[in-house]
């Protein structure tokens, strides 16, 4: 349940954002720790990661701050050294490692610095600075069993689809100046009707993902958690797709130059789909635990809604 | 609490309501819900036959429907988060969604009939309170069947351009024009008609919201036998037709406003309705079927649960604001589009699921008969209520800033 109130949040938004500007993947942990993170996720986690993810997502950081989030939903405490690994990978700044997390769904396992080997993944998108990892040394200490291990995927997903989110946001936005400057056939392409569909198709999808991510939230430690998060991000990285198809299509040529940058926007897309699940696995997944299930969970509840 | 003289026509094993209290409209929303919970559950074999839909013609689903409608408002349920004023027992408008919600999650069917009442009834509280006051009670009991004439052969998405007349005359108006696609006209008795007052240069701007009586001189409603093979919309043909002055809704002029009031109804509190009628229809499907299901089934649940959780989560914020009193305007457009694409997933991954039974299983399959009337039901979704252009349009102008005109 959020307890921060919108004009806190707005504020909380801005010193995040200040934070993922000013430092490089590496530092920006231990800079969150120092502007009080530990009690911001003990206050409203829900709230914190959120909005930390949405901002990195909308800055296109390469902070790792999906690391925070996995370690929250693990139920360790924050700290700016853990480096969490999933699928393989660590995320941008793992220097900074003085313990990997190997997370798989089976557990987490504790492994030493000296114990990982890291290669720069390169792939779509560089400016992300994914890496490979490999253990080359046995011997792991686990922390946390399959279902830990759950959990912690479960809050990687809900925080990697607000990352999605806020680049959609951004990439929407910044589509809407550029269609509403420029003119072709003596009128703002923001005009015709298709260009202003593709939009909207844009803004719904981009709607719901959003509202789902904050039922995943609000269902987070019931048993419906891992399916919820599971549907949120396979909401936004659907949107995302759309965003990158959509966006890209109306700025014309100039998007497929190095220059312009909108490129950057669908390779990072592509990279957070890709961690902890696709959209088209998601989905197939979630489909999958529904039957199983027997019946698809009815949340969120209208009961929950203040009636004043 | 005080207890309205009421008689009950549905099967007598149901609670008495002459001990059984009605619920507490000031009550926690999930004190409501819980306790309608239990009623459903001491009534159930009353309200067995009201658990199942067929595929049937709109007359014979609405009467099958009708005493439930009955029940749900002699026990109070169907008066929670209605005004006083009009029969009800107040409280927050939240309950009526609650109320919803649980019948759908026990197993039964939201009356479509009463789906329609939702959407007129917050309009003519708001815009003919004495009309309220004497219909609200009999639309919301089953007791009268209401319909909307809104669009014209000439007038669909562009509804500013319709132009069925209205004149003054004497102590009322004279009506005559044609309105089509209203849904349950032909079983209605009433009908919020909106008709031109103004000029006909004047748009949206001349346009007045009228209730009018079907079974007055000079209407003649006839159905459109559509392709699902049901008939639940019609053409209502209006010549010199008298309404009297005081069955306006709202005032001369104010017909655009009264249209746009209840349109945040069709497009989102109806949305919240239907979702928790999709979400028990996949239910219905997964548990029934599930043995038949072919080897891609969890992409297409996936995908018609996907599109339900978005809907879903997305009204839930919306409905909070309407029942606030809250007009978010064109932001209903996205939970109207959002239900479109939950409607036609959901259809076409049952047509897929059970497939070949919908195209190729005859009319002795019920369950195929249902199915097949639900995917052609669904193939309209992007067109009653303003067509997905026009929703995407309002999209785009009104919450993105898009420049307007095509």
């Amino acid at each position: 349940m959020t307890t921060i109130d919108a004009s806190e949040l707005d504020l909380i938004r801005r010193s995040l954002r200040h934070v993922l500007d000013k430092f490089g993947p590496a530092e920006v942990p231990s800079a969150l720790l120092a502007e009080g993170w530990a009690d911001l996720i003990a206050t409203d986690a829900a709230a914190a990661i959120t909005t930390l993810s949405e901002e990195a997502g909308r800055s296109r950081s390469a902070a790792p701050v999906l690391d925070l989030a996995v370690l929250r939903g693990a139920g360790l405490e924050a700290d700016a050294t853990s480096v969490v690994v999933v699928d393989g990978s660590a995320l941008a700044g793992a220097e900074r490692a003085l313990r990997f997390l190997w997370l798989t769904d089976d557990g987490i396992a504790v492994l030493g610095a000296d114990a990982v080997d890291l290669v720069p993944a390169g792939g779509f998108d560089p400016a992300l600075g994914l890496l490979r990892a490999t253990a080359v040394r046995s011997g792991h200490e686990e922390i946390g069993d399959a279902t830990v291990a759950a959990a912690a995927i479960a809050a990687g997903r809900r925080a990697l689809a607000s990352q999605m989110i806020g680049a959609v946001d951004q990439m929407l936005s910044e589509t809407l100046e550029y269609i509403g400057a420029r003119h072709q056939y003596g009128r703002a392409i923001g005009s015709f009707q298709t260009v202003k569909h593709r939009m909207a198709e844009v803004a719904v999808a981009v709607t719901a993902a959003r509202a789902a991510t904050t039922t995943a939230w609000q269902f987070a430690d019931t048993a419906d958690g891992p399916l919820l998060a599971m549907g949120c991000k396979a909401l936004a990285g659907r949107a995302h797709h759309l965003a990158s198809t959509h966006c890209f299509q109306v700025h014309g040529g100039i998007a497929f130059t190095v220059e312009h940058g909108f490129h950057q926007w669908v390779r990072r897309g592509l990279l957070l789909d890709h961690l902890l699940g696709d959209h088209k696995s998601l989905t197939r997944e979630v489909g999958r635990s529904v039957i199983a299930r027997g019946r698809p969970p009815r949340v969120p509840l209208l009961t929950d809604v203040a009636t004043m | 609490m005080t207890h309205v003289s009421s008689h009950v026509l549905a099967p007598t094993t149901v609670d008495d309501v002459t001990t059984d209290p009605f619920p507490d409209p000031v009550a926690p929303l999930r004190q409501t819900a819980e306790q309608f919970r239990g009623w459903l559950e001491r009534n159930h074999e009353a309200l067995e036959p009201f658990r199942h839909e067929v595929a049937e013609e709109l007359h014979l689903s609405s009467a099958r429907f009708r005493p439930l409608q009955k029940l749900l408002w002699d026990h109070g349920w169907h008066r929670l988060g209605w005004p006083v004023d009009v029969g009800g027992l107040g409280g927050s408008p939240l309950h009526r969604y609650v109320v919803a919600e649980e019948l759908a999650a026990a197993g039964y069917v939201n009356p479509a009939i009463h789906g329609s009442v939702e959407i007129i009834a917050p309009m003519l509280i708001r815009f003919a309170p004495d009309l309220a006051a004497r219909h609200v009670p009999k639309g919301v009991s089953g007791d009268e069947v209401w319909c909307q004439g809104f669009s014209e052969p000439d007038a669909g998405s562009d509804l500013g351009s319709l132009r069925t007349r209205a004149i003054a005359d004497g102590d009322g108006f004279r009506v005559s024009g044609q309105k089509m696609w209203s849904s349950n006209g032909h079983i209605a008795s009433w009908c919020c008609l909106l008709a031109r007052t103004g000029d006909p240069d004047e748009g949206y701007r001349g346009l007045t919201m009228f209730w009018v009586d079907l079974s007055a001189a000079g209407v003649r409603v006839v159905p459109t036998k559509l392709e699902s093979g049901a008939s639940d919309t019609s053409e209502i043909f209006l010549e010199d037709v008298h309404v009297p002055a005081d069955h306006l809704i709202g005032g001369v002029g104010e017909g655009w406003a009264a249209v746009m009031y209840l349109m945040q109804f069709e497009r989102g509190a109806y949305a919240w309705g239907r979702q928790a009628d999709l979400t028990t229809q996949l239910t219905e499907l997964i548990v029934d079927h599930v043995d038949e299901f072919p080897a891609n089934a969890d992409e297409l649940v996936g995908d018609a649960y996907l599109s339900l959780l978005g809907l879903r989560s997305r009204c839930r914020d919306t409905i909070g604001a309407l029942a606030a009193g809250t007009n978010l305007g064109p932001a209903f457009s996205i939970d109207k589009i959002l239900l479109s694409k939950a409607e036609q997933t959901m259809t076409e991954a049952a047509r897929r699921l059970l497939s070949p039974r919908l195209e190729l299983a005859g009319t002795d399959d019920a369950v195929a008969e249902l199915w097949r009337s639900r995917w052609s039901f669904s193939r309209i979704t992007t067109i009653y209520g303003g067509a997905g252009e026009v929703q995407r349009d309002l999209v785009a102008e009104r919450l993105l800033g898009l420049p307007r005109g095509r």
